[in-house]
């Protein structure tokens, strides 16, 4: 019997060995699929307050908060350095301002969001908000941002009650319209190498907020992805509590073997792709490539629990090149992971 | 709990409502300027950055470390002579062209002033060029640090490293290297002089290098 890309992608999710090896889109190539597979899942993001192009080539968002995308990051955007919003946390009551959100109609919000996906073959990810523990970065830049989570922890969790109860009122309002398949909650709170905060200062200061936002998604027995990038598994069980079956991008820097055999099919991995290493690095050989993929999914596919994502950050200067690098890892996924179970017996 | 280590317990805490004072009472006792920077604030800052290597603390205890220390400097700067008392040297610190990230510099740059050096941080997107302008434009510089944070800008990192080694004033300085993809396989490819993996591993190998 033929399933489609979300049959699979929700068998995995349930705990079940998919059919086949399911995959996210690369990061930014994801065009670059010679088998043209339409994707498992897309993001649906409410497009409520849109930031706004500046007139260098950036854009800025509801906050005030100017980005600038750059080559390098393969045009992510970044905060523009030196021209954060916030320097002193004690004064976010008179710089944060949140827009108001009387007299939306909320329903043709929510058809707005899934408008391009096909609901059919692929499953619907809501998001809302980049996390909040990135909003104080974005605000108030990295490192008076660090010292504000140190110095004056009550200011921080009084403006994360503040944004909490602004995007909580958002997802309470669209999430039973949009009806994900997936709930996101994003927040980068680690560094390739360590957690940027301690556990403690998580459970004290930042899970209350991602909790808040999980148990809506709970309460309603959606699964919660988690988008954390970087070395965080040491909070792993805490998103637990909070509803994440989900985590995207599992990154090589954890321990991805132990946690994979701690929480079996509980915790789908979404990535386990060495970004950073050989495979990710511009000129690297066809088959150093071919084989990191093959790896990967030896590693981590068997018994299910795994989906497979690689990231590239490729530069615009060498498009061509970072291109066919993206047409490498898809087509040996292709190859290798789509029949990855079947061959397995 | 003498006074030395009241300073060194207050600059590990990060308390830096509570430094000032403590190192006017410290001057006031009459204890050595000196012995207050080396012992009570540079011990202070090996101690942090040894505990941040081993994930005992993390960043932002280590940044309100670092700025104490910083505000407990400028008490003790008019007592220390015109030599700044310990400055074991000066260096240039910035993030390579095409790269916007700024923490891990920052933090380096907090980590390697704490140990003793005058820091002139060039911030981030730094051209080549640059680097070797700051690092020939003061003959007291003795340490170069570059930090690159993305795969994709490896390669610029890879150019300022070439740029700096063909400077004329490449005898005086060393040139360390860090950041997220950087290994010490990679530092050695590029002809850098010394890898960090973290900022508190960064103090040391400053100190090591000069």
């Amino acid at each position: 019997m033929t399933i489609t890309e979300k049959e699979n992608l929700l068998r995995l999710v349930s705990g079940q060995e998919p059919a086949w090896v399911p995959r996210k889109g690369m990061i930014p190539y994801a065009d670059v699929d010679p088998e043209h597979h339409s994707p498992p899942s897309k993001g649906a993001f409410p497009a409520l307050f849109p930031p706004k192009p500046t007139d260098n080539g950036g854009r800025v968002d509801m906050f005030g908060v100017e980005y600038e995308a750059t080559d390098s990051t393969g045009g992510l955007a970044l905060p523009m350095p030196n021209k954060f919003i916030l320097d002193d946390i004690t004064k976010w009551r008179d710089v944060i301002k949140v827009p108001s959100l009387e007299g939306i109609d909320w329903e043709a919000v929510a058809k707005k969001a899934v408008e391009h996906i096909d609901r059919r073959d692929t499953c619907v990810d809501m998001g809302t908000h980049v996390g909040y523990f990135q909003h104080l970065m974005n605000f108030m830049g990295f490192t008076e941002g660090l010292c504000a989570l140190q110095e004056e922890p009550e200011e921080v969790m009084a403006l994360y009650d503040y944004l909490a109860d602004f995007y909580d009122t958002i997802a309470l309002n669209l999430i039973d319209y949009i009806k994900p398949d997936f709930f996101g909650i994003t927040d980068d709170t680690a560094t390739a190498r360590s957690p940027f905060i301690s556990v403690e200062m998580y459970k004290d200061i930042v899970k209350p907020y991602h909790a808040r936002l999980g148990k809506i998604a709970q309460d309603r027995g959606i699964p919660v992805e988690m988008h954390n990038c970087g070395r965080c598994e040491d909070v792993i069980d805490d998103w637990i509590e909070f509803g994440v079956k989900i985590w995207n991008p599992a990154q090589i820097m954890n321990d991805l073997v132990g946690i994979k055999k701690k929480y079996g099919n509980s915790l789908i991995l979404t990535g386990c792709w060495d970004s950073q290493g050989p495979p990710g690095w511009p000129g690297t050989e066809e088959e150093v490539v071919r084989q990191a993929v093959r790896d990967c999914i030896d590693t981590y596919a068997p018994g299910g629990g795994f989906c497979f994502w690689a990231s590239l950050y490729g530069s615009k200067e060498n498009e061509a090149q970072a291109r066919k690098h993206a047409f490498w890892i898809t087509d040996e996924y292709n190859k290798y992971g789509r029949t990855f179970y079947q061959k397995q017996g | 709990m003498s006074k030395i280590q009241e300073i060194a317990a207050v600059v590990e805490a990060g308390k830096s409502k509570e430094i000032e004072a403590l190192v006017k009472a410290a001057l006031d006792e009459g204890v050595a300027p000196l012995e207050i920077l080396n012992v009570g604030m540079i011990g202070a800052m090996d101690v942090v950055g040894a505990k941040f290597q081993k994930e005992e603390i993390f960043i932002p205890e280590m940044l309100v470390a670092a700025r104490c220390m910083k505000k407990g400097v400028d008490v003790l700067k008019p007592h220390l002579g015109e030599t700044g008392g310990a400055m074991i040297g000066k260096a240039v610190i910035g993030t390579v062209a095409g790269d916007l990230h700024d923490i891990g510099k920052n933090l380096v740059s907090m980590m390697i002033e704490s140990a003793g050096f005058e820091v002139n941080d060039l911030g981030v997107d730094v051209p080549a060029e640059k680097f070797v302008e700051a690092a020939e434009a003061d003959e007291g510089i003795n340490l170069v640090a570059v930090s690159a944070l993305l795969t994709t800008t490896m390669p610029a990192m890879k150019a300022t490293v070439a740029a700096l080694n063909a400077s004329k004033a490449r005898g005086r300085f060393k040139v360390l290297v860090g950041g997220a993809p950087i290994t010490e396989g990679f530092c050695k490819e590029i002809g850098a002089d010394a890898y960090s993996p973290d900022a508190g591993a960064a103090a040391q190998k400053a100190k090591s290098l000069v």
